[in-house]
């Protein structure tokens, strides 16, 4: 019994010895040494039906089928790998195919350990630099973060401050500018009034003298009507509107003329002159007739003769409808004014008034010159006075303010509205791009982005903001700018840039 | 089998021509010498019964493509009307009899050839004035006839097609266009079955060859819009004889660095130097090797060749030596189009010493558009302006670079946007007043030309002073480039279709003497179906060249991009080739030495066998490995792909991988899984390998060797394997290690490699040595047919070789007999760990 218990005692022992100084095939790592253990002097493959002499572990050929016989040699394609110890930094496995290839992988060296190449150990080294790089990179990320920080305070920010604006100041301000708006323009017309009375009273007596120096007293009453007519239709609808208001303002009591009758007499389709018929007309017997001269020796005689006359009737034809047009027209303006009916007086103060209102000073003249041909050469244009009150001009500058201030807060409505739509990042951390413009020469070439605006290579555009854009599937919706329709200028499509 | 040919200078053909080309024509027309012409017929012989006929006269004549020397002008004899050319040294070879008639305008030249193989040519010169050149050839008996690169056509040239050999860049290249696309070689090669035949029609014009099957057999009509006639003919008589006399006529493949047979990851465009460091990171992350990354034209600064990028690219030597640091290596492109921008160096250069193409008037430096916008073009047809060019690849020239960085040239067809048929103005002038249309098919070839010479030229002289192999890539090419470079197919479409033209479009090139070249995995164009990219990676991996690239507007994608599962099967992919690479680096030693081609259709190996002469989507890697790449989607073929294979019957083939025996001569279909492409190793022969995985070949250079061996039914095999520093010149003075394997009689052995041809380039006397310790770790035997008792190994103990390059082996004790352990299992046997030197010769005896 106790001769067994020796035995036993000395099995135990042998077994523990055995287990006490396992050596570690090249390669294992402490947590895996156990499988590489001796069973009668066999290994077993991981793989558990193929067992090799343990011999062959790490023989530098390959017997297992999975390799597990060579963890510290290439010999087997199908290896769990090398694992390096490297003491002084952090163990790691490398791939077997890296195993005695003449490049030093792990920083221990040990991978090439028994190949003939000399590694140094820089596992001390590594440990330091990647400490270093660990510590500049936590640092890069603290910059990052506080960046980022920064950016989405200031990108708050300015959602508040523009909600402010959009929701409250803005409103405000716009009651203001309406309520000063209505105000100046009331007070303007008053002043305005006031304006043109005195006006009217200094130009009074200017056309009392002038009306003498050109002897409009010595038209006759046809030549006055004829006058009144050309000027009332020299500006179409607007000129007769002021002989309108002339009429009202002279000669009271003319109530009964038809506003519309004027206005649709002055609107008369005198531009188009002749009518279709007569011009085409002209036009072929002008062909006719120039066709002939270019080739004279195709043309009958006396033939040629013809060709002249006719054209030369189709062209009166034209210029005689398009006169007859123009009386008409005149006659029909005169005719709702009623102004044969006019005091002769009537009518000269309409004429004068009309043209000072219309500034045709030159025009009454002609008109009048071509009426009485005694008139001395010497005889100028109406002198027109200048007059603006004062307070009036106040007004309309006031108001002119008013009126650009609302354009300058239409367009501030405007960019907060943009703003409003753009998309700065889930926290608005790209806000602070917005009005930034970033450069950078390449290849010669100047390139300048402006996130927000516009993109462009030198002077030319190369493309309009469309907004961020994920490049594939798996980058961050803001990986990439995108813009587009940029100058197509050289190109079959217009320029992008992303 | 003979061939006879009928040169017909037939007035009729040229007006047909004449009316679609009518500038050229006329400005020959206007070009004065119609009247002087004055030919002289001049046959010329050159070893291995090569011969050539050439119309001599004051028409361009190519240059720099043939390199060998003529051995010497026909004996020529005047016999009334008779010329009579007669050439003794080649005992019943050839005598020629030349009637010529010497009235201008009306030139009767009929050519009688003597000759064993029954060669008769006769010349009918009826051209006005001569300016173009047009020969008819018939080959009475073929039954098919190769050749003509480039474009994407069947293997087999059909009848009743006309093709167009004039070097463009056509975008998205359309399948069975028989226009031409980017390179040239015109070279055709007819076969019988039982005899092979081939010519070369150098020149480098507009030309085109009318293929016409009829009863008399193929007949081949040649017209050049410029140039001469100069004609070479190779007389076979078996079509790896008709290759050889290619290659040792026009020169044999350059030997190439091993880094240059590793895998290439390229994209338009990696876009900075943290972009290009974390795809290389990428390929360590996922385990998969590769090695060689390249960087295409967007890292320069504005398509300013030479120069980088300073924003993305801001220190590319750092960035390179992180590169070297894993033992890869880079590429920079550098396209022949020059930016026209003062104070670009090479621009301000060339302009200075008017080193560029000039307009048609010879006034000023020839413009047009290309990437960086207004260029010129350098003109390298220029041995001045080469031998300048070559310098600006010199380090301290070509700031920024370091010798791990090698070279890419793209869009010299020339690529010219916006011009007639985006190539340059053929009126073009180029050095000593050349019009462009007689060099346009050879612009490619002569900057391949400068820019070996570069590389050449800056790893001479400290502190790099052993002269390095070089390696480019070049779109372009012509009869020749086989001694400068690497081609590949262009801009192709992540298509299954042109995965399958592939095939074709590379064995063409190979027969015709080029035989570093590959298609883009994936294709250029589009996004290809992960499927379509994963059997891409399959086939590629058993091309010359290897490289995976893509479009600028493609999506990502590097290997691991597709999910776990795909990219195992592209890490797979890409082991097979790094397992393979020293049977791919003797054949290519063997093709640089002997002028065989690296990859061959299988009619080269079975001639006689007439399912092979249209068979395409099989080919042959070296002699021994048979590759079937799948070109269709598992929707279409459900993974059951058929395969011929060729051979004597009684002979059985071996899958490569698993070796399961499958019979010859006769179809078989193979069950592929997504890991899996049909690939088999021929009965009788022995390829090495290293089967462990690595990074790139630079960390597989102490790997131990595997030797697979396909015994035949006799139980024999033969193979070799090559090594060397795998990247200087040094073997060319005798620095390298070639073992041949024997087995026979249950005995493999390894001795020195002795096998020479004729077409052997004669080697250089020994002046420097080349050991290793590399070992054989694993010998694999197919076609056992019962387990061994016992193996041993006996090294050997004569003193043909070198015992001071094994460190630490104690010589005596290692030649000892050894016990060998083996395992036996589905008739693979597998020899354990022999530990047999490969610097040694052994014996391994299975009893």
């Amino acid at each position: 019994m106790v001769r067994l218990g020796v035995c036993i005692l000395l099995l135990l022992c042998r077994t523990l010895a055995m287990c006490d100084k396992p050596s570690t095939p090249l390669g294992v790592s402490m947590a895996d040494r156990h499988k590489y253990l001796a069973h009668n002097g066999m290994f077993l493959c991981f793989n558990g039906d193929t067992s090799i002499p343990i011999a062959h572990i790490n023989d530098d050929y390959c017997d297992c089928p999975d390799g597990s016989d060579e963890p510290g040699s290439a010999a087997c394609n199908v290896a769990l790998g090398f694992w390096c110890t490297n003491e002084g930094w952090r163990p790691e496995r490398i791939f077997s195919s890296r195993v005695g290839d003449g490049i030093c992988d792990c920083c221990d060296g040990s991978d090439e350990m028994k190949h003939g190449t000399a590694c140094v150990n820089v596992c001390h080294e590594k440990a330091v630099q990647e400490e270093q790089e660990r510590s500049a990179h936590a640092m890069k990320l603290q910059r990052g973060e506080a960046a980022r920080e920064d950016a989405v305070k200031a990108g708050q920010q300015r959602t508040v401050e523009r909600h402010q604006m959009l929701f409250k100041n803005i409103p405000q301000k716009l009651a203001e500018l309406h309520y000063a708006k209505d105000f100046y323009r009331a007070a303007k017309k008053i002043q305005e009034e006031q304006e043109k009375n005195e006006f009217r009273a200094k130009q009074k007596d200017i056309l009392a003298v002038y009306a003498k120096e050109v002897r409009i007293g010595e038209v006759s009453q046809k030549g006055l009507l004829a006058i009144l007519a050309h000027l009332a239709l020299v500006k179409n609808e607007e000129s007769a509107e002021i002989f309108l208001d002339l009429l009202q303002e002279l000669v009271p009591g003319r109530l009964e003329v038809s506003e519309i009758d004027v206005l649709a007499a002055a609107l008369a389709e005198v531009e188009q002159g002749a009518p279709k018929e007569l011009v085409d007309a002209q036009e072929e017997a002008s062909k006719a007739w120039q066709q002939a001269q270019a080739d004279p020796s195709k043309v009958v005689e006396g033939e040629m003769e013809k060709l002249e006359i006719a054209y030369k009737q189709a062209k009166r034809n034209v210029q005689q409808s398009a006169r007859e047009k123009q009386k008409a027209r005149r006659h029909g303006f005169l005719s709702a004014l009623q102004a044969e009916t006019l005091a002769i007086n009537n009518l000269i103060d309409l004429i004068l008034w009309g043209t000072v209102e219309l500034n045709q000073g030159q025009t009454l003249l002609d008109l009048v010159k071509a009426r009485l041909s005694h008139l001395s050469p010497a005889v100028k244009p109406m002198e027109v006075v200048e007059h603006k009150r004062l307070e009036a001009e106040n007004i309309r500058q006031r108001l002119k303010n008013v009126t650009d201030t609302f354009e300058e807060v239409r367009k501030y409505i405007n960019q907060l509205q943009r703003e409003e739509s753009e998309d700065y990042g889930i926290d608005g951390e790209f806000y602070v791009l917005q009005g930034r413009c970033y450069e950078k020469e390449h290849a010669g070439e100047l390139f300048k982005m402006c996130p927000f605006g516009n993109a462009y290579q030198g002077k030319r555009l190369i493309g309009g903001w469309a907004g961020f854009h994920k490049q594939t599937d798996w980058h961050s919706k803001y990986r990439m700018m995108k813009f587009l329709k940029g100058s197509s200028e050289g190109c079959s499509q217009p320029r992008e840039v992303e | 089998f003979f061939f006879a040919m009928v040169f017909r200078l037939d007035t009729t053909m040229w007006c047909t021509l004449l009316l679609f080309l009518i500038p050229i024509c006329s400005s020959r027309w206007t070009s004065g010498n119609i009247d002087s012409r004055n030919q002289e017929a001049v046959v010329t012989s050159y070893d291995f019964g090569i011969w050539s006929f050439t119309l001599e006269d004051k028409a361009y004549r190519v240059k720099d493509a043939v390199v060998a020397s003529p051995l010497n002008k026909f004996k020529e004899m005047t016999d009334g009307d008779h010329k009579v050319f007669e050439h003794g040294s080649l005992g019943n070879s050839i005598a020629a009899s030349v009637l010529k008639v010497q009235q201008p305008g009306n030139t009767n030249v009929e050519l009688h050839v003597n000759h064993q193989l029954g060669i008769a040519v006769s010349v009918n010169d009826k051209a006005p004035e001569n300016a173009e050149v047009g020969a008819t050839f018939t080959f009475p008996g073929a039954k098919g006839i190769y050749g003509i690169p480039e474009r994407a056509v069947d293997l087999a040239l059909k009848s009743g097609h006309k093709y167009r050999l004039w070097n463009l860049d056509v975008f998205r290249y359309q399948l069975e266009d028989t226009k031409g696309i980017y390179g040239t070689i015109p070279y055709l090669m007819a076969h019988s079955g039982s005899k092979t035949v081939g010519m070369l029609w150098n020149n480098a014009g507009d030309t085109t060859v009318g293929i016409d099957y009829n009863d008399a057999g193929i007949q081949a009509t040649w017209t050049s819009l410029s140039g001469s006639i100069e004609i070479f003919f190779f007389p076979g008589p078996t079509p790896m004889d008709v290759l050889r006399q290619m290659a040792y006529l026009t020169g044999k493949q350059y030997f190439p660095p091993l880094f240059s047979m590793g895998y290439h990851q390229c994209r338009w465009n990696y876009r900075s130097e943290e972009d290009t460091l974390s795809v290389d990171e990428g390929f360590d992350t996922h385990d998969i090797p590769y090695d060689v990354i390249w960087l295409d034209i967007e890292h320069t600064d504005g398509k300013r060749y030479f120069t980088w990028d300073s924003h993305n690219f801001p220190n590319p030597e750092l960035m390179q030596e992180k590169i070297a640091a894993k033992g890869r290596k880079m590429v920079t492109i550098t396209d022949p189009h020059i930016k026209r921008a003062a104070g670009y160096h090479i621009f301000d250069e060339a302009t200075a010493n008017g080193y560029f193409v000039k307009n048609p008037q010879g006034t000023a430096d020839y413009e047009g558009h290309c990437w960086p916008g207004t260029s010129s073009w350098l003109d390298f047809t220029n041995p001045t302006v080469r031998d300048w060019y070559a310098t600006m690849f010199k380090y301290d020239k070509y700031k920024g670079s370091t010798p791990i960085l090698y070279t890419w040239i793209d869009m010299n067809e020339p690529s010219v946007f916006n011009s007639h048929e985006v190539t340059m103005d053929i009126n073009a002038q180029h050095h000593g007043g050349v019009a462009h249309k007689d060099v346009h098919n050879q612009y490619g070839f002569y900057q391949t030309m400068a820019t070996y010479a570069g590389q050449m030229l800056r790893s001479q002289g400290p502190p790099h002073d052993t002269t390095t192999r070089p390696f480019l890539l070049s779109r372009s090419f012509f009869t020749g480039t086989q001694r400068y470079g690497a081609i590949w197919t262009g801009d192709n479409e992540a298509k299954w279709s042109h995965l399958e033209k592939a095939t074709p479009m590379l064995l063409t090139m190979s027969l015709s003497a080029l035989s570093f070249v590959g298609a883009d995995v994936g294709g250029f164009f589009d996004n290809p179906p992960e499927e379509l990219l994963v059997r891409w990676y399959q086939a590629a991996a058993y091309t010359p060249f290897f490289r995976g690239h893509a479009h600028l507007e493609t999506k990502r994608r590097e290997p691991w991009l597709f999910g776990e599962e795909n990219t195992r099967l592209i890490r797979n992919a890409i082991r097979s080739r790094y397992r393979v690479l020293p049977y791919i680096y003797t054949t290519f030693y063997k093709s640089s030495q002997e002028g065989l081609s690296v990859i061959s259709p299988l009619f080269f190996h079975w001639p006689a066998d007439e399912k092979l002469f249209t068979l395409q989507d099989q080919f042959m890697l070296g002699n021994a490995v048979l590759v079937r790449p799948i070109a269709s989607p598992r929707s279409d073929n459900h993974g059951n792909i058929e395969v011929y294979l060729p051979g004597e019957p009684g002979e059985k083939w071996y899958d490569f991988n698993d070796g399961t025996p499958y019979a010859a001569p006769q179809s078989h279909v193979i069950v592929c899984d997504d890991n899996k492409i049909p690939v088999f190793q021929r009965p009788g022969t022995i390829v090495p390998l290293r089967e462990r995985a690595r990074r790139s070949t630079t960390a597989m250079r102490n790997d131990p060797f595997t030797l697979q061996i396909a015994l035949d039914s006799k139980g024999q095999a033969a193979g070799s394997l090559y090594l060397d520093d795998t990247h200087s010149h040094k073997f060319q003075n005798g620095a390298f290690v070639h073992r041949a394997f024997h087995f026979a009689g249950g005995r493999l052995t390894a001795s020195e490699y002795t096998v020479t041809t004729q077409y052997t380039t004669p080697a250089a006397p020994v002046t420097e040595q080349f050991s290793t310790n590399t070992w054989f770790e694993r010998i694999r035997i197919y076609g056992l047919t019962s387990k061994p008792n016992e193996i041993y190994l006996e090294h050997g103990d004569d003193n043909s070789f070198n015992y001071g390059g094994l460190q630490g082996v104690d010589a005596q004790s290692i030649k000892e007999r050894k016990q060998l352990t083996f395992e036996f299992i589905d008739g693979v046997l597998t020899i354990r760990k022999p530990v047999a030197y490969l610097m040694m010769d052994w014996v391994i005896t299975i009893a």
